[in-house]
């Protein structure tokens, strides 16, 4: 619209949604929007829109030559389609394409003798209600710059056979000083229902009444005079441009604009988004983003605000077409978010903005998700989707209602064997707890990892033994084991963890092979060919009988050759001890057999000082990568009264890898060691798992698993709430002070007390009895004649004492014994005291709730 | 194949945030139709809405519940520069308990501090300020005086608290387009001796920061915080024992080939989702070697899109974090 700039524009059919069109200096293109089929093919003669839309040209004119500005008339009860062109040469040509009941298309309006001077039209547009439409022209001398002309009563009069009609006689017209570069109609639900906007070169903004064309209202200097859009959400609201600046009116005041926006430049286009409230719509020339941007609601007060920036925010910048610059846009008018979108590749695109996702995790396993402004969209832990995601939290949840790492019984804490079925490593610890337990040992329970048992270990005594496949003396295999009673222990630990089934024949194997027991080994070996199950085995064994001891013989060089394709790391095991000679055993200690079976290996067979600094290697090596299994090396306790800082840390790790904080405290608490509960770190852990059971609201579990953890710290706990004489301020129950945690229990029935123990003051009186507090209660009377539920209450009551003991309304005060404010609350919901008006019971509903079933415990 | 579950949330505009309590058993969403609604978790397990109320005369941006101890209590801030303290009475009804009204610009986010802190609220504004408000009296919430006032001279988008650092430790974010050089990520400490907050850190994140999110520490000795920015990073901070802290890119993924909007994560702050201008909901999680990958990609209405591709895109990302892994961010600000 403005001069010098080539005009490209956009629109939307405003009635019929699968319409638009296309303009440009010289042409107009009417396309049809087609949906296209699932596979995604366009159909011939349509060019492609979206991934899933495209084109069709229903209908094109190069008829009218200039054009400068068009608009679609949108009244829906028009069946047909009607544009309004505006031209270069001052011609506003009604075009269209379909059925036309009015048969004014072809018409043209403010056609002039070709000596007259020409002014262009600078925009055009139709009223929503009725056949006006608007025109806005440049400054001509004696002319008025907006005309607006009433075409229903143009068709009626002087319409002839004609092609080409001209007419030129407007039905009021307006501002005969200044030329207009802008017009609209106000809506017709806004104050001025009949109006006309326009911005004129003067820079103004003017409203003109067409009913009294006298009238008009004057905008204060603007230099935003262009692009008129009325706000689909607020009536008396309009936004203008200018070329680097935005502003917002109220049409009611029009001297300052409610919001002027500054930081834009070279604004071409500027819509409301239909769809969105307060959302303005921007595009510039020569640029390839399109701004989105809030603006400040309407009706907020202007006395809030103190700086113009402030009035909008921009929320996005999108580029839809990457790099190429944007020519025009337009709003789909009823799909949210969806646009078309002219690029200066010459090419149209169906463009959808998505939406802003705003998404959250809840704690309780479940992620949410916005989709536009009606639908949120939840993955919750039941979904099968979810267990892929996060099956920790299911895994520490199912475990902390099973009671890991709670109390079990006094003394025995709990890591249940068939919560930890998945978990090798919790099951080793499991197994070596169980044995601890099952020993008659009465000592203290010590868990004393190998590294701790090894540490100082020396003169071990050296044993020469020998591996015979049978009697042929050159399948003997001599070697030297070891012997110690510190080795001794840390095997019988790791006999003790073992717990190796049926399946685990290869396992057994090596474990045979390192007691250096070859009959065993071969029974082991043959064990899965005899189910036919791994034909490998049977191969494998085949391969050790025909064993030689002989360097550089012929089984050697092919065990040699196939070891590397032997894909059970038992059997390569196996290979790696037959081949491997004097004393070097890394072949053995290198492949990936399990780390108790390694264990096992170097307590036999590796001398002192190998043996120290391959525990030493491998507990580094687990504490460094946080594995559990590590524990077996690492233990839970140290052999003398040193803090165990391998384990912290190896939890340490454990938990920065995993996040797992319940089998890392609960490790932690299975010690029963004051030293590492007390620790910095492992106090960390607990806490990040309370909050965590806390924030499940399994209180039941967190409250068991601080008892678990309470003993060996040892820690008294003082009371929390305690009954006090309103006179001394000395709690009541004063002869059991000492023992702070029976300070909210009642007195015992012997020692009844009916005042305070210290300064004899009278204790307060129930409400309802009106006894002092502390005297026997008696039944109220009309409780006589209840059902035996009451009896049963009160029989119950008598022996917990609580039924006499003190309840009072945490709003008002009032109070008396707990069994009469029970009665009362259960049929009443203000209080008892006379003239109180506090609704007690309706305060609180749990407590209501939970009174109504103190009442009947029986159900 | 469709594998979640909708709610008919039902605003009349955007959503702009959705909260979960503390518990998980109730959800706020708030939109640019000025509401708020409240939704409780049925013993169905289904959602549904107790309450609606307009909240401001402009979009509301965020909303954030208080810890239960403190009771029923949300904080929305909005468009309109003002934040709002809701709480629910005892028969369901929401009452507005106060409007803060200190911000000169709109307010874009809102979040209470965690507990141990007391009821304290943090907001921060496009006037480039964060402001911590604290109820001194937990039963009155009419009255939030102004404890702290940080200035960062940059417009401010988001921000994110610390789980349960002491003294309270605070991460900052700025989404100004205008300045393409400055850091937009900012830590923040409380020091308790002068009672100011004092700038800890800040990460060379040099694109707009749409919003972060500490992870859950959950015992670890590091902390992990998720930045959306142009791409998800994710950085790790450990704190030396002098008080120092240093920070580390664990990775950069550019799968959302756009803007990255919200960002959140799983309790154990072992999984993290984020959203992005792609128009798709992601999962990341790291592996047994400590590297994150995209697990699963789900579009807006809930679809599992290709998998595959996503592991591709994922493979890529390993060797580009790998080659960000190499080198730590600069530390000096």
């Amino acid at each position: 619209m403005n001069r010098g700039r080539t005009f490209y524009d956009v629109c939307w059919s405003p009635k019929d949604t699968s319409k638009f069109l296309t303009a440009n200096f010289e042409e107009i293109r009417l396309y049809d929007v087609i949906t296209l089929s699932p596979d995604g093919k366009v159909v011939p003669g349509a060019s492609r829109l979206s991934e899933s839309t495209a084109a069709k040209l229903i209908w094109k004119t190069s008829d009218i030559k200039g054009i400068r500005c068009i608009d679609w008339f949108t009244k829906p009860s028009y069946k047909g389609t009607l544009l309004a062109v505006g031209c270069e040469n001052g011609e506003v040509a009604l075009s269209g394409y379909g059925t036309d009941e009015h048969s004014i298309r072809g018409l043209t309006l403010n056609a002039k003798p070709s000596t007259h001077l020409v002014r262009p039209c600078n925009d055009v547009r139709w009223s929503t209600k009725d056949l006006k439409l608007a025109c806005a022209f440049e400054r001509s001398r004696g002319e008025a710059s907006v005309q607006v002309f009433d075409l229903e009563t143009i068709r009626k009069d002087d319409l002839g056979s004609q092609d080409t009609i001209r007419f030129s006689k407007p039905m009021v017209s307006f501002g005969h000083q200044d030329a207009a570069q802008s017009v609209c109609f106000t809506p017709e639900s806004s104050n001025y229902s009949s109006a006309l906007v326009c911005g004129t070169t003067a820079r103004k903004i003017r409203v003109f009444d067409i009913r009294e064309p006298s009238t008009t209202t004057v905008s204060g200097n603007t230099a935003a005079i262009y692009g008129l859009t009325f706000d689909p959400y607020n009536a008396d609201r309009l936004a203008s441009h200018g070329t680097d600046l935005i502003c917002i009116w109220d049409l009611r005041n029009l001297n300052t604009p409610m919001i002027q926006i500054r930081d834009q430049s070279n604004i071409s286009k500027l819509r409301w988004c239909p769809n969105r409230s307060n959302q303005l719509t921007a595009i510039q020339y020569e640029c390839n983003s399109l701004s989105l941007f809030i603006v400040r609601d309407m009706y907020l007060s202007r006395d809030m605000v103190s700086d113009d920036y402030y009035d909008h925010t921009v929320i996005r910048h999108l580029q839809p077409r990457s790099q190429l610059n944007l020519r025009s846009f337009s709003w789909h008018p009823e799909a949210e978010n969806r646009m078309l979108i002219y690029d200066s590749g010459d090419e149209i695109t169906d463009y959808t903005i998505i939406d802003q996702i705003t998404l959250n995790w809840s704690p309780v396993s479940e992620i949410i998700w916005t989709h536009g402004k009606k639908i949120v969209h939840r993955l919750h832990e039941a979904d099968a989707l979810y267990k892929t995601i996060d099956p920790l939290a299911a895994r520490v949840r199912k475990r902390a209602k099973s009671g890991f790492g709670c109390v079990k019984n006094a003394t025995n804490i709990c890591l249940d064997s068939s919560l930890i079925d998945d978990d090798p490593p919790l099951l080793n610890l499991h197994c070596w707890l169980k044995e601890l337990e099952s020993s008659e040992n009465t000592g203290p329970r010590l868990l004393t990892g190998v590294y701790y048992l090894l540490e100082n270990i020396s003169e071990s005594t050296s044993h020469s033994g020998k591996l015979a496949l049978d009697n042929s003396p050159n399948n003997v295999k001599y070697l030297s084991y070891y012997d110690h009673p510190a080795r001794r222990k840390v095997m019988a630990l790791l006999q003790a963890i073992d717990h190796r089934g049926e399946e685990d024949w290869a396992q057994k194997a090596v474990a045979a092979l390192f007691q250096l027991d070859m009959r065993k080994v071969m029974e082991y070996l043959e064990m899965p060919s005899k189910n036919d199950q791994d034909l490998n085995s049977a191969l494998v064994a085949l391969a050790i009988s025909g064993y030689s001891e002989q360097k550089g013989s012929t089984w050697r060089e092919m065990c040699a050759t196939l070891k590397p394709h032997i894909r059970n790391p038992y059997l390569a095991a196996i290979f790696a001890f037959l081949m491997s000679t004097s004393d070097d055993y890394n072949q053995v200690l290198n492949t990936s057999i399990a780390v108790q079976d390694k264990i096992m290996f170097a307590c036999r067979f590796l001398s002192d000082l190998k043996l120290q600094r391959f525990i030493k290697e491998q507990t580094q090596e687990y504490v460094r990568a946080g594995k559990i299994e590590g524990i077996l090396l690492t233990g839970l306790h140290t052999t003398s009264d040193r803090i165990n800082t391998h384990l912290l840390d190896l939890l340490q790790n454990f938990v920065d890898r995993t996040a797992d904080v319940q089998a890392a405290s609960a490790i932690a608490v299975v010690t029963r060691n004051p030293q590492i509960i007390g620790h910095e770190l492992t106090q960390r852990w607990i806490e990040c798992y309370r909050g965590l059971l806390n924030q499940w609201r399994l209180w039941t579990e967190r409250a068991l698993f601080d008892c678990a953890m309470a003993p060996p710290m040892g820690r008294s706990v003082p009371p929390q709430i305690r009954v006090h004489c309103n006179y001394c301020r000395k709690p009541i129950s004063a002869p059991n002070e000492t023992r702070g945690r029976q300070a909210f229990r009642p007195a015992p029935p012997v020692q009844r007390i009916t005042s305070c123990p210290s300064c004899r003051k009278p204790l307060p009186r129930c409400a309802m009895c009106l006894t002092n507090m502390g005297t026997p209660i008696s039944r109220p009377n009309r409780d006589l004649k209840e059902t035996r539920d009451a009896d049963a209450v009160l029989h119950q009551t008598e022996t917990s004492q609580f039924g006499r003991w003190f309840t009072w309304c945490q709003s008002c005060m009032h109070g008396g014994h707990t069994q009469h404010m029970a009665h009362w609350f259960e049929k009443h919901e203000k209080c008892p005291v006379t003239g109180c008006q506090c609704k007690c019971a309706s305060i609180d509903v749990s407590v209501s709730h939970h009174l109504q079933s103190f009442q009947k415990p029986a159900a | 194949m469709v594998l979640v579950t909708p709610i008919d949330a039902d605003h009349a505009d955007l959503i702009h945030d959705v909260a979960f309590d503390f518990y998980g058993r109730r959800l706020a969403t708030c939109s640019s139709d000025q509401n708020v609604k409240i939704f409780d978790l049925q013993a169905d397990g289904n959602w549904r809405c107790s309450a609606i109320f307009k909240t401001h005369s402009g979009s509301v941006w965020k909303v954030t519940w208080a810890h239960p101890e403190f009771g029923q209590v949300v904080a929305t801030c909005s468009h309109d520069r003002t934040a709002a303290i809701w709480e629910e009475s005892p028969n369901g009804k929401w009452s507005r308990k106060a409007n803060i009204v200190c911000a000169q610009a709109t307010l874009k986010d809102i979040k209470f501090a965690p507990k141990h802190l007391g009821l304290q609220l943090a907001t921060c504004s496009e006037d480039s300020r964060v402001r911590i408000y604290e109820a001194p009296d937990v039963m009155n919430l009419s009255t939030w005086p102004l404890q702290g006032d940080i200035d960062c001279k940059m417009p401010l988008s988001c921000l994110t608290w610390h789980s349960n650092a002491n003294p309270p430790l605070l991460a900052i974010g700025s989404d100004d387009t205008t300045n393409n050089s400055s850091a937009k990520v900012h830590f923040y400490e409380y020091n308790e001796g002068t009672r100011t907050w004092t700038r800890l850190d800040s990460v060379c994140v040099t694109d707009p920061v749409h919003d972060m999110a500490f992870a859950p520490n959950m015992g670890r000795s590091f902390d992990l915080v998720g930045i959306a920015s142009k791409d998800v990073k994710l950085i790790s901070v450990t704190r030396s024992s002098s008080g120092q802290m240093e920070t580390r890119m664990i990775g950069e993924f550019s799968e959302h080939n756009n803007h990255v909007w919200r960002i959140s994560w799983n309790i154990f702050g072992t999984v993290l989702a984020t959203s992005g201008n792609d128009g798709y909901v992601r999962l990341w999680k790291s592996n047994y070697a400590q590297q994150w990958k995209c697990i699963v990609t789900v579009n807006g209405s809930g679809q599992q899109v290709d998998t595959e591709s996503g592991f591709v895109h994922a493979g890529n990302s390993i060797a580009y974090s790998n080659a960000a892994l190499s080198k730590p961010v600069s530390l000096q600000y």
